[in-house]
């Protein structure tokens, strides 16, 4: 039998801004629950720091970006270690497909910032899936 | 009178563990409620993607980097692209020392962990403190 | 030489171009012939975060000074964009509905708003030197309104 790699799942976890805190969360929600042993995720930081670890696992799996704004830290910072974004969200795009929610908060979301992390999780856990069955 | 100027509080996110979720909760307290007009943030993933306000403030102006592990992810990206941060906090060796156990879920916190979110965001201001009368 | 004036409040470094013209509610003009280019600063913009919608109004619309011409949304605010003099809009920028992030990556360059065909004089804006004064005033005043005092 043979084991399929986890797809990876890596945040901007920007600390500035509510996007930051919503794209780590639904980046926890998916790893933790929604695809648990298919989605893992890994220290952005750690891969910009060249750890030999992190770089082998982004090398070997497929990535999927989450970015918090235009800024596109964690696929900007991906492709320049060298890795190869399989996907990627922003979640500045899902806040204007619902302009009734304002997520305000950072340190823990607020019940905008909540609703629109289920909503990422939902879209990451299907492009999970994707990708799950595209690798061999 | 000299102003003295702002500490700039460098988080690391660590993905992995709730160690890093700690740093970031407890660095937001020191941000948003502790110190809110002493500190302002540096984004660690801006500051590693080469952003110049980022870059800027950190080689001008003094820094606390809060890493989640002895991986020291924060404290080697502020020393490679800007310089040493003036003060660090190691979290996984600051439990260690208090004797408890870290945060077992890295998404959803515990009133315990809440609890040493808030204990070591105290420890934090009072870096900033330190930091702040040194000038 | 620098194009801007640069004022730095702790990390952030708002600038004003020079050789812009600016109103007191903070867009700024630019001359093109007999046409002139409008946009939003670098410190409105900077003040409301990351755009996430922008509107303007469509082409044929005249203005007069202090009117809308447009407005961009916030998870913050809904700030409107006032024409800084008369005229009528000849051209929108649909950069800006699509990606309004333009705005913010490039206030006075890619994330213009639109070309007026003005229809009164430009005398009453301000000079990127007197801008830059009374942006240091207002980034002041907000500072102080933030720390309570």
């Amino acid at each position: 039998m043979i084991l399929k790699k986890s797809v990876l799942v890596i945040p901007c976890s920007g600390i500035g801004k509510p996007f930051g805190s919503i794209a780590r969360d639904a980046t926890f929600c998916v790893c933790d629950e929604l695809r648990s042993g298919k989605a893992d995720t890994l220290c952005l930081f750690l891969l910009v720091m060249s750890d030999e670890e992190a770089r082998h696992k982004v090398a070997s799996s497929k990535c999927i970006t989450i970015d918090g704004c235009p800024l596109a830290c964690s696929r900007n910072n991906i492709e320049r270690s060298g890795g190869k974004v399989a996907a990627e969200f922003r979640v500045m795009d899902l806040l204007r497909e619902n302009r009734d929610l304002k997520p305000r908060t950072v340190t823990f979301l607020d019940e905008d910032g909540e609703k629109l992390s289920k909503m990422l999780a939902e879209k990451i856990a299907a492009k999970v899936d994707e990708l799950w069955e595209e690798s061999d | 009178m000299r102003i003295k100027p702002k500490v700039g509080v460098v988080s690391c996110s660590g993905e992995c563990c709730g160690l890093g979720t700690l740093s970031r909760i407890a660095t937001r307290l020191v941000l948003e409620e502790l110190r809110s007009s002493q500190t302002v943030t540096i984004c660690l993933p801006l500051f590693l993607a080469g952003e110049a306000e980022e870059h800027g403030f950190a080689k001008k102006y003094p820094t606390i980097e809060v890493d989640g592990c002895g991986k020291l992810c924060a404290k080697k990206a502020i020393t490679k692209y800007s310089k040493e941060p003036a003060a660090g906090v190691n979290v996984e060796a600051i439990l260690k020392e208090w004797n408890v156990e870290p945060p077992k879920n890295r998404r959803i916190f515990d009133e315990n962990d809440m609890k040493m979110a808030r204990r070591l965001a105290e420890l934090l201001a009072i870096k900033v403190d330190e930091m702040r009368k040194a000038y | 030489m620098s194009e801007y004036y640069e004022f730095t409040a702790d990390k952030f470094v708002f600038k004003v171009k020079i050789g812009l013209l600016y109103s007191r509610e903070e867009t700024w003009a630019q001359i093109e012939g007999d046409q002139v280019r409008v946009g939003v600063t670098d410190f409105a913009q900077r003040r409301g975060g990351d755009i996430v919608f922008a509107e303007i109004k469509p082409i044929g619309t005249n203005v007069v000074s202090g009117e809308l011409l447009g407005l961009y949304e916030t998870v913050k605010l809904a700030q409107d964009i006032l024409s800084p003099i008369d005229g009528e809009i000849i051209e929108t920028n649909s950069l800006i509905i699509s990606k309004p992030e333009a705005i913010n990556r490039d206030p006075y360059g890619e994330g213009w708003v639109v070309v007026l065909k003005p229809a009164s004089s430009l005398s009453g804006l301000l000079s990127a030197d007197e801008y830059f004064e009374l942006m240091k005033i207002k980034i002041d005043k907000e500072l102080k309104t933030i720390k309570g005092m």
